[in-house]
């Protein structure tokens, strides 16, 4: 019997709907939390703005956008202007606060009080909005200073791209990179669950790290890419499979607008098993953690392979204390690559549990 | 004559939705809604409610020229401004096709209003611990998603989003018949021709991808206003 979901519909053209799809890349992320998606659209419109070499924008040299549940109630009796489509309209947005909704679409904005940020802040706590996600623009140093947990909460800092990203393997091993660097190489960016809790110092890693690890380099494709891929990730951890699959246009005719681009296979290498509270976790033999990788090569291959995504990747976060004896450069890693055409491309991704075992080696930016 | 506590439940139950309606509209930065828009903005939400597995509020609806209409909705929205719930701006007047005038005008919440942030969080437009039912609080979620995928067709352009919807467009029921998707239709699923048209889209997916609810969500507007913006 024909699946009702997806039987041709009366009024409804096939080719309207193929082509709205080419439209998903585009769309929010609707798997982040609300501060992060904020966050994500907030620097596609500051990008935005950038690589059109800020035209039409006055002489001030920030913008800030407060995420608030009510845009309207945010604005209270100020005079404000309604913003509606804010990244398709480009109107101005330097020397303005904006209050909108999840999305950075719609909402409303008023002229900045003050262009002092700490003012700014104060300004912000003084109205009751003190907890809001804020974030920071700034023209001249080309950055973001993110705010998630509200005017009195950490920051994060971003560069504002000259140039947009590129489908490039280039520009992808750039952004793994980067995240290596700055979500997951110490506890304190570190997703929850990567490590046990309160054992971070010891290398006890939680019960499922690659999950963990998942979703934070999902949503770190999707802010890195905005707007060119949609990252999708497979969740089979009973079958020991955990990935990010990055869809990107086709530029072929097909039944699809839309094709894999990269695989993206995940594998965490420990030296012990996870252990909660103050139990002794057991070792896990070396043998056994190279097994786990040269089986991530395999299903890094064969998903490749399957799907026809133009790139397969192998990243290898490694929790174990004791990192002197590298991974990929094993023999049996070696040889298990040399059986693929094309191999998978491995990276194998150094994480601390504190920051200064990060810096004794090497890592000196922490 | 006194009303039935049928009749009274159901008032309740109207107002309840004109409140979380007028709260998804906040949340997405599109208030004030103008009537037809908040008519248009029910209606997409009561056929699209089987994307998040919700039930619709109503099932059905009369197919009017100028798009969709609940009169049931509107005196409540009346009277919840009359209340000091609901802020009334922009009043006009405009002529009907059948004589007399259709009165027009932008609805927000009252913010200013003592008791509304309690009442919107019993009705679940808050924690989940504060609503008087805790699937109250899926139904915002869903309204709120959907709020802010319409916010994206362009010129929040609700009233021909929603004249311009697979079902209510439907050729096979014409103006003043019943449009049908969840009341009395044998098959619910088959009677929506717009959350097919969500389901359809996987047919154009590469092996193995599928979509979040709220990407149906996000995607369906967008057709929506390819919709419009072609006619």
């Amino acid at each position: 019997m024909p699946d009702k979901g997806t039987e041709a519909i009366p009024g409804v053209k096939d080719d309207d709907l193929k082509a709205t799809l080419a439209n998903l890349p585009a769309l929010p992320n609707t798997s982040a939390d609300d501060p992060e998606r904020f966050l994500t659209e907030v620097r596609g419109i500051a990008e935005q703005r950038q690589q059109l070499e800020w035209q039409k924008e006055p002489a001030a040299e920030i913008a800030v956008f407060v995420l608030t549940e009510y845009p309207r109630e945010a604005v209270g009796h100020l005079s404000a202007e309604d913003v509606i489509d804010l990244a398709a309209s480009a109107g101005p947005i330097l020397g303005k606060i904006f209050f909108m909704n999840r999305d950075a679409s719609n909402g409303f904005s008023v002229s900045l009080p003050d262009e002092n940020p700490a003012k700014v802040l104060q300004w912000l706590q003084s109205s009751g909005l003190g907890s809001a996600p804020i974030v920071f623009v700034y023209r001249k140093t080309k950055q973001l200073v993110a705010r998630l947990q509200g005017s009195k909460g950490g920051t994060q800092r971003f560069p504002i791209r000259d140039v947009p990203p590129a489908l490039t393997l280039d520009e992808l091993l750039k952004a793994l990179e980067y995240f290596h660097l700055a979500n997951v190489l110490t506890p304190k960016p570190c997703p929850v669950g990567v490590w046990q809790k309160g054992r971070a110092g010891q290398y006890v890693p939680g019960e499922y790290p690659e999950k963990a690890i998942q979703r934070d380099l999902a949503n770190a494709l999707f802010y890195w890419f905005r707007g060119l891929v949609r990252a999708e990730t497979e969740d089979s951890i009973k079958i020991g499979r955990i990935d990010v699959r990055l869809l990107r246009l086709s530029s072929a005719t097909g039944p699809s607008p839309l094709c894999y681009w990269a695989i993206i296979e995940l594998k965490v290498a420990r030296s012990v098993h996870n252990a909660p509270g103050k139990k002794k976790p057991k070792k896990i033999a070396f043998s056994e953690t190279i097994d786990e990788i040269i089986e991530g090569i395999r299903q890094a291959w064969a998903f490749q392979q399957n799907r026809l995504a133009d790139l397969g990747l192998l990243e290898v976060f490694d929790v174990r204390k004791d990192k002197s004896t590298k991974l990929l450069s094993q023999k049996q890693i070696l040889d298990a690559l040399a059986t693929y055409q094309p191999p998978p491309i491995c990276n194998e991704r150094a994480l601390f549990g504190s920051a200064a075992d990060a810096r004794k080696a090497g890592y000196t930016a922490i | 004559m006194m009303a039935t506590r049928d009749q009274s439940t159901a008032v309740i139950r109207q107002r309840v939705r004109v409140l979380q309606l007028l709260n998804a509209a906040e949340r997405a930065g599109i208030a004030p809604v103008r009537t037809a828009h908040l008519h248009a903005f029910a209606y997409l939400a009561d056929v699209l409610s089987p994307v998040w597995d919700l039930l619709p509020f109503e099932g059905k609806i009369l197919k009017v020229e100028g798009g969709p209409h609940y009169p049931d909705l509107q005196r409540e929205v009346d009277r919840l401004a009359a209340l000091g719930l609901v802020q009334v701006s922009g009043i006009r007047y405009s002529k009907r096709l059948a004589g007399g005038v259709r009165m027009d005008a932008s609805y927000a919440l009252n913010f200013s209003a003592k008791e509304l942030k309690v009442l919107l969080a019993a009705i679940g437009a808050g924690n989940e611990k504060d609503a008087l039912d805790a699937r109250d609080c899926r139904l915002n979620s869903f309204l709120v998603d959907l709020a802010g995928a319409l916010s994206r067709v362009r010129g929040k352009e609700l009233e021909p989003a929603a004249q311009a919807d697979a079902t209510y467009s439907d050729e096979r029921t014409g103006v003043s018949n019943i449009v049908d998707f969840g009341d009395w239709a044998k098959d619910s699923i088959d009677a929506n021709l717009s959350v097919r048209a969500t389901n359809r889209f996987s047919k154009f997916l590469p092996e193995g991808v599928s979509l979040k609810r709220g990407e149906k969500l996000y995607l369906y507007a967008e057709y929506l206003g390819r919709r419009i913006h072609a006619r």
